[in-house]
């Protein structure tokens, strides 16, 4: 009598057999380091992988979607492993339940976490005040999805208040599970710096299975 | 013309006086105030460029006018006070009946030149970079018109001629104002850290709020009081950090003209036109014994317009005399 897990192990060979007829194969990295992610120590293997709306593979992406169901071999992943395919695009894997679809999230860019400065010590502290020097990088060069999220119509704009000045735009930043040997949790109120040289500031930060979904506001003068 | 465009650049030019005191910056030249980049302008920053000027650490110094209450205190009348006297620098010289060109040209300072021959007087303006003899020739051309003259060299030759008297004059800027107004200025600093900000106005704040007048490009200056200083910390979310200097300024809205100096005078005194000969010592001016000195005989009016003309045409570095 197969056991569940049996019965996922070979549903999970048999998307590894299909994407290997679908895709080349894609870099598999476990993240190990919170500030460098991808790199050589973290690379764990090689399978070919392939990414689809539906299993028909008729549907072509829409804006706003970066959730992708995935072929791979995942008795050779977990959740949070990053796989990079044969075009160099970054993925990271949200879900693989024993009986359901594998579903990884499509990266667009890469972005650095950080502390805002604090005042922590007693009695006299420096000048209070976050400056990019003061800010404490705890992720650096994560590969994430940074989509528009919904932008409060009629929003302030920047307090600067430049003559040019927009709304300061909403977007849906996901972040994989950061594995708790790192002991890192994203909060509200830290900075996101993307490599598009966006800075944004975490209104919420929220951590389920999937990892972290953040809506944040690009801060602009 | 002085107007709000000039107080911009009058506080422009004070703040680069701080920030970069050795004078214009070849790009990227950090400031010594900051040892890092500064730019200094009119007008409000653009977002995209601010955002990465303050993640580089580049201080951005606007100068700006907000529309506040606009108060115009015009009080004085409306006169042409002189900014720039004129300027001369062609010399020449009188022999039998030569006049001879020394020196000064080429040269781009405009001038006129006049040639008093026998009372009658002559009066050319130079072209730029002409040289001494194309003058000389110029001047023989136009004497010619009305008597033989002829140009040898840097010298023009008139024959017969008995009195001769040549003289140059430049041209003086001056400045009328036309209204006065009071208006806010606003001069924002924007950096990337607190200390920054510190260190630019540490060395520019006493210079900006004790400089009681900042000097206007027609001459004219810029009353400025500072009258409000504002530290502003809620945008430091973009790496922002502000401090706003708000200032008082009250200047002179100008009309300027340039106005040639007097070389040649003549009067109209009864009916009858006086014109001015040349002062030889053989043919000294009126003033030459000045009225009610002893044995004199009592002034004329026209003895004293004369003398009053001539104090202006023997004063050159003087009050020009407005021909208008």
């Amino acid at each position: 009598m197969p056991t569940p897990l049996n019965i996922a192990a070979n549903i999970w060979r048999g998307y590894g057999i299909a994407a290997k007829h679908l895709a080349p194969p894609a870099q598999i990295y476990r993240p190990t380091d919170p500030l460098a992610p991808i790199g050589s120590g973290s690379l764990i293997n090689t399978l070919p992988a392939s990414f689809a709306l539906d299993t028909n593979y008729l549907k072509p992406n829409r804006y706003g979607n970066a959730v992708w169901r995935t072929l791979i071999d995942a008795r050779f992943t977990l959740v949070g492993d990053y796989i990079v395919d044969y075009e160099d695009i970054s993925w990271f894997i949200i879900e693989q339940h024993i009986d359901l679809p594998i579903i990884s999230v499509q990266c667009n860019c890469t972005a650095s976490f950080y502390t805002p400065q604090q005042q922590t010590a007693t009695g006299e502290n420096p000048y209070g005040g976050n400056t990019l020097a003061t800010e404490t990088l705890y992720l650096q060069n994560w590969p994430v999805s940074i989509l528009q999220g919904l932008t409060p119509i009629g929003g302030a704009p920047s307090k600067v208040g430049l003559p040019g000045d927009t709304t300061e735009p909403r977007w849906n930043i996901l972040l994989p599970v950061l594995p708790d040997s790192f002991d890192i949790q994203v909060i509200q109120r830290d900075i996101v710096i993307d490599s598009l040289g966006r800075r944004f500031a975490i209104e919420a930060a929220e951590i389920s299975e999937f990892g972290y979904r953040i809506k944040a506001q690009q801060v602009l003068t | 013309m002085a107007d709000i465009n000039d107080v911009y650049n009058a506080f422009i030019a004070s703040i680069m006086g701080v920030l970069y005191p050795a004078g214009s910056p070849s790009p990227g030249l950090p400031s010594p105030v900051t040892g890092t980049v500064c730019r200094v302008y009119a007008g409000w920053p653009a977002g995209q460029g601010l955002d990465a000027d303050e993640r580089a650490g580049i201080v951005n110094v606007s100068v700006f006018s907000p529309p506040s209450p606009f108060q115009n205190t015009t009080r004085y009348p409306r006169q042409w006070t002189t900014t720039s006297p004129p300027l001369v620098t062609i010399t020449a010289s009188v022999s039998g009946t030569a006049v001879t060109f020394l020196t000064g040209a080429p040269t781009s300072v405009p001038q006129n030149i006049a040639i008093v021959v026998d009372g009658q007087a002559f009066v050319y303006t130079i072209k730029p970079n002409q040289t001494l003899s194309q003058i000389a020739q110029a001047m023989a051309a136009l004497i010619s018109l009305s008597r033989p003259a002829t140009a040898n060299g840097q010298s023009v030759i008139i024959p017969n001629s008995h009195s001769l008297v040549v003289r140059a004059g430049g041209f003086a800027s001056a400045v009328s104002e036309l209204q006065r107004i009071t208006r806010r200025f606003d001069v924002h600093l924007f950096c990337s850290t607190p200390a920054q900000r510190d260190q630019i106005s540490g060395p520019l704040v006493p210079v900006l709020a004790g400089a009681i007048f900042l000097p206007l490009a027609d001459g004219t200056s810029v009353r400025t009081t500072l009258t409000g200083d504002s530290v502003i910390d809620s945008t430091q979310k973009p790496l922002c950090y502000q401090r706003v200097l708000t200032f008082s300024g009250e200047y002179p809205v100008t009309d300027v003209g340039t106005f040639p100096e007097v070389v040649i005078a003549s009067g109209y005194v009864q009916g009858a036109t006086a014109g001015i000969d040349a002062f030889t010592p053989a043919n000294p001016p009126p003033v030459s014994i000045p009225p009610g000195s002893p044995g004199s005989p009592p002034p004329t009016l026209t003895d004293v317009l004369l003398t009053q003309a001539d104090q202006a045409l023997q004063e050159q570095s003087g009050p020009y005399l407005q021909t208008q």
